[in-house]
Order: structure tokens, then C-alpha cells, then sequence
């Protein structure tokens, strides 16, 4: 709890002291606990749940895609020198189109719909996912492929039971920055697509002149971050690689 | 017919940064015959764990023949593992899962297949950490696990690249005594790569002493220990500190051709 929660507490002391000492004028900037009625309100009204729930509809289905198109793409272009040659100059081309500069093309195709959404989230997620696989592939030790194979394994049981665990910490790392790429890519989407969710709701509040509902909304979006990494990324990294002895623990700020 | 023959091999390649054809192995030609202990010894960058990897199938020769069991070696298989100087061990896969996976992946049936590596983890001394992971052991039980790994397999050769090379000295003697004991109750074939000369002759049958490169055998030289060794006794035994000398005496005159003749004499 202290680990968790200690070290937002000079930030939100510092952020109450701003705000009563009225550095900034109060209806642009509130403190806590303005923020913290306006919380409650929007959850006993039922629009935060709804909203949080229409977000995470996006998010998941644009992250399921995004990891069923990513991955075995990855695996193909990793394994393959002819689809590496081909796409390789494609996946940086792509990759530097920055996510929210498709949003005007994507409204045009599909309208302010899950669709747009969708194909935004999916494409943030899968150009790092399928760049980290690469990586991953190149960097699993030659020594452990020549292990598998002076063991008896043929091609596929060396992708299936070396390649592919092997990979599995830059795969990690994909799927990490992929998600961070694709959470802030669907809260771009929301403001500018937007009907409902948690971006919506952000420039809905700036729109009537209401900052503490972008306070709420910047918050919102800190704390799911933050409970996505704490409850999804971080055990599946511990059950995983960790537990292989596979990450390198930085000797620094030990 | 020998369990191992190498025939005339030649390596040569291509330096990627100078253009040059080196020749890593020149003509090398041994064999080994079914349950010896052969030692391939020679000074580093003489091309002796060239010479493993083209036994092993990673490595393709310019020139000559390997064979196993009289059928050339065409690529990595099972009947010739390999113990790595780095473990090679799967980081994710259990100690017990380290060993399975080679009987996995050559149809032993799935009932048979714990029983087997528990018999190999016991014969190396691991029965009792089949559920740890490699990074949770010791570099010398790492490298012993790498050894029942290979030998679980029942190769027609086990092949042994440096494999101590990389624990501290202690840990290495005993692991030295261990590999005797295992040879000893087991009797595979073992092709086993090392620099060091006092590990050839304390393991090995016989040892084939290389040249510098391009590596040439200079002489196979026969060790005369009575089995089981162990490191006490090797110490003490005169048969043991002769041949380490003759064959010291060997490799120095390999590089004395550039020590001043008025140094090489004292």
C-alpha cells in the first residue's frame, strides 16, 4: 500500500497546496477536493462507468486485434528472411505514421464509429508489437537453437519450444508499449471521434468550460493505466520471464 | 568401424572484414571407438571447437569426412549432443523439462519419458530439483544437468565443448570427477574439447594433442590411469604428472619457435 500509493502523496499535497493558495484562478485550475465530489457525482449519475465501459469495449477490441494480427505477423516476418526483405522498409514506413494522423482518413472510410476506433487502436498496437517480435527473434541465443537441434527437435518444434519462448520477454515488451501506444491512441480517437468514453468525456467538460471534469478524466485515465500494469502486464511478467530468470534486474536503484 | 571417424577435415572461411580465406582446421584426421573417453586438446583459436561443431552438423567442412556410426554427418541429431560452455540450458523449462524435451522430441512415449530423466538427474547428482529452473542452480549443477540433458538422449557420441571452462576452479575439479564417475557407471562416448591439459589427461582415454592453426593432429597420446580416477590419486601418480609433461612439452614447442633460443633453454 505505501509502495503504491506513498509516492502520490507529496504530488497531491502539492497540487492542494496550488490550488488553495489560488496560484492559478480556481475555475482553471481546481484542487482535490473538488475533483474528488466531482468523482463521486459522475459515478453516482452513472456516467463514469458507462463511459469507462464504452473505453474499455474500445480498447479491448482494438488490443485483441491489434495482438492477433501483431503477433504472428511478427513471428512470420521475424522467421522469414523473403518476408523480412519485403516488409521490413513497409513496417517503418507505417510505423512512423503517427496513429492520430490516420483518424481523419479512418472517419471518412467508417464515420464516428467502433470501426474507426478500432482500426486506430489495431494500428498503434501492431507496427512496436511486430518490431519488438523481430528483435526478440534475432536476440534468442544461437546456442539454445543448437541445443533444441543436436536434441532431436526439427524446424518447428525449434519455433514452437526455443523460438518462441525465447522471444517471449521482447514480446513482453511489445505488448507493453503496444498497449501504452493504443490506450493513448483510443483517448485521441475518443476526443476527436468522439460519442462517448473517457477522452470524450474530457472534451466534453473543456467544451461546457468545466475543468474539473478533465481533471477527473486525467486521473481516470492515470489510475487504469496504472491497474492494467498492476494487474495484467506485471503478473504475466512474473509468471513468465521472471520466473525463467530472463530479465536482468538493473543493478541501479536497487 | 569406429562409433566416430574424422578423415582428412579441412575448414576454411572467409574473414568478413579482411577478405581473407583463413584455414581454421587443416587436416585433421581420428576416430573414436564406441565407450571412449577421446580428448581433443590444442591451444586457443586452433579450431578444435571448429572441429565439435562440424561433428555436431552446425557447421558444414570445406573438405573431408565426418562419420557416425559409418553414415556421414549431414546435420545436427540427436545421436550426437552437445554439452555448450555456456549450459545452453532452456531458461524456461524446468530442470526435469530440460531433460524430457529430447526424449519429447524423440518419440520416447510420454509414460517412459519421466522415469528416464529421473534416472539420468540421479546418475548427475540432481534428483531433487526437478521442479527448480536452470537460473535457480549453481553454475556446476547447471552444467551437470546440461550433461544428463545429452546423455538422457543415449547418443552414439556425447560431445563436449570446453564445458568447464566457464565455472570457477573448484567447482571445476569437482565437476571433473564427477564426469569420470559418470563415464565410469555409464560408459558413453565422449569427444570432449579443452585447452587445458591436466583436464585432458586426468578425463580422457586418449588425447588427441592439435597443432596451432591450421590445426594438424601432432599425436594421439594414450593415457595410462587405471579407472575409476580420481583427482587424489592422479595428483600423486607419476604415469599422470609424465604425461601432462610430455605433452606440455609438446604444445611449448609449438610456440618456442618464438621465444630467443637463449630463453627456450633455461
Amino acid at each position: 500500500m505505501v509502495r503504491t500509493f506513498g509516492p502520490f502523496v507529496p504530488v497531491v499535497l502539492v497540487w492542494w497546496v496550488i490550488a488553495e493558495a489560488e496560484v492559478f484562478p480556481p475555475d482553471l485550475f481546481v484542487g482535490p477536493g473538488t475533483v474528488l465530489a466531482e468523482f463521486r457525482e459522475l459515478i453516482a449519475k452513472g456516467i463514469l462507468p458507462a463511459y469507462l465501459s464504452d473505453s474499455f469495449t474500445r480498447l479491448w477490441t482494438g488490443v485483441l486485434f491489434g495482438l492477433l494480427i501483431g503477433i504472428p505477423a511478427g513471428f512470420i516476418v521475424a522467421m522469414s528472411r523473403w518476408a523480412r526483405r519485403l516488409t521490413w522498409p513497409l513496417l517503418l514506413f507505417f510505423q512512423a505514421i503517427a496513429d492520430i494522423a490516420w483518424l481523419p482518413i479512418v472517419i471518412v472510410w467508417f464515420g464516428f464509429s467502433l470501426t474507426a476506433v478500432t482500426f486506430v487502436i489495431v494500428y498503434t498496437i501492431v507496427f512496436p508489437l511486430m518490431i519488438s517480435i523481430v528483435s526478440g527473434v534475432e536476440e534468442v541465443p544461437k546456442d539454445l537453437v543448437q541445443a533444441a537441434r543436436s536434441l532431436g527437435a526439427g524446424r518447428f518444434r525449434v519455433f514452437t519450444d526455443v523460438i518462441v519462448p525465447g522471444a517471449l520477454p521482447a514480446v513482453a515488451t511489445g505488448i507493453r508499449t503496444g498497449l501504452g501506444y493504443g490506450w493513448r491512441a483510443l483517448i485521441a480517437a475518443e476526443i476527436i471521434v468522439g460519442t462517448s468514453g473517457i477522452g470524450f468525456m474530457m472534451f466534453d467538460a473543456r467544451r461546457a468550460g468545466v475543468v474539473t471534469g478533465v481533471f477527473v478524466g486525467m486521473i481516470v485515465l492515470g489510475i487504469l493505466w496504472y491497474a492494467l500494469d498492476a494487474l495484467i502486464l506485471a503478473p504475466f511478467e512474473r509468471g513468465t520471464i521472471e520466473r525463467w530468470g530472463m530479465v536482468r534486474t538493473a543493478e541501479v536503484g536497487r | 568401424m569406429s562409433t566416430l571417424e574424422i578423415s582428412h577435415l579441412r575448414m576454411e572461411y572467409v574473414d568478413a572484414y579482411t577478405d581473407e580465406t583463413v584455414t581454421a582446421v587443416g587436416d585433421v584426421s581420428f576416430t573414436i571407438e564406441e565407450g571412449e573417453f577421446v580428448a581433443v586438446l590444442g591451444p586457443s583459436g586452433c579450431g578444435k571447437t571448429t572441429i565439435l561443431n562440424i561433428v555436431a552438423g552446425f557447421q558444414k567442412q570445406t573438405s573431408g569426412t565426418v562419420r557416425v556410426g559409418g553414415k556421414d554427418v549431414t546435420g545436427p541429431s540427436p545421436e550426437r549432443g552437445v554439452v555448450f560452455q555456456s549450459f545452453a540450458l532452456f531458461p524456461w523449462k524446468t530442470v526435469l523439462g530440460n531433460v524430457v524435451f529430447g526424449l519429447r522430441m524423440r518419440g520416447v512415449p510420454r509414460r517412459d519419458r519421466e522415469p528416464i530423466a529421473q534416472r539420468y538427474l540421479e546418475l548427475v547428482g540432481l534428483d531433487g530439483f526437478e521442479r527448480k529452473f536452470p537460473h535457480e542452480l549453481s553454475g556446476g549443477m547447471q552444467q551437470r544437468l546440461g550433461v544428463a540433458r545429452v546423455l538422457a538422449n543415449e547418443p552414439a557420441v556425447m560431445l563436449m565443448d570446453e564445458p568447464f571452462a566457464s565455472v570457477d576452479a573448484q567447482t571445476r575439479r569437482k565437476l571433473q570427477e564427477d564426469l569420470t564417475a559418470i563415464f565410469e557407471a555409464n560408459h558413453p562416448t565422449v569427444f570432449f574439447v579443452t585447452h587445458d591439459i591436466e583436464e585432458a589427461v586426468f578425463l580422457a582415454d586418449r588425447v588427441v594433442v592439435l597443432s596451432t592453426r591450421p590445426s594438424r593432429v601432432k599425436e594421439v597420446v594414450t593415457v595410462p590411469l587405471e579407472r575409476p580416477r580420481h583427482w587424489r590419486d592422479a595428483l600423486e601418480s607419476s604415469d599422470y604428472r609424465r604425461t601432462v609433461t610430455y605433452i606440455t612439452d609438446m604444445l611449448a614447442g609449438d610456440e618456442s619457435r618464438a621465444i630467443p633460443a637463449d630463453l627456450d633453454t633455461t
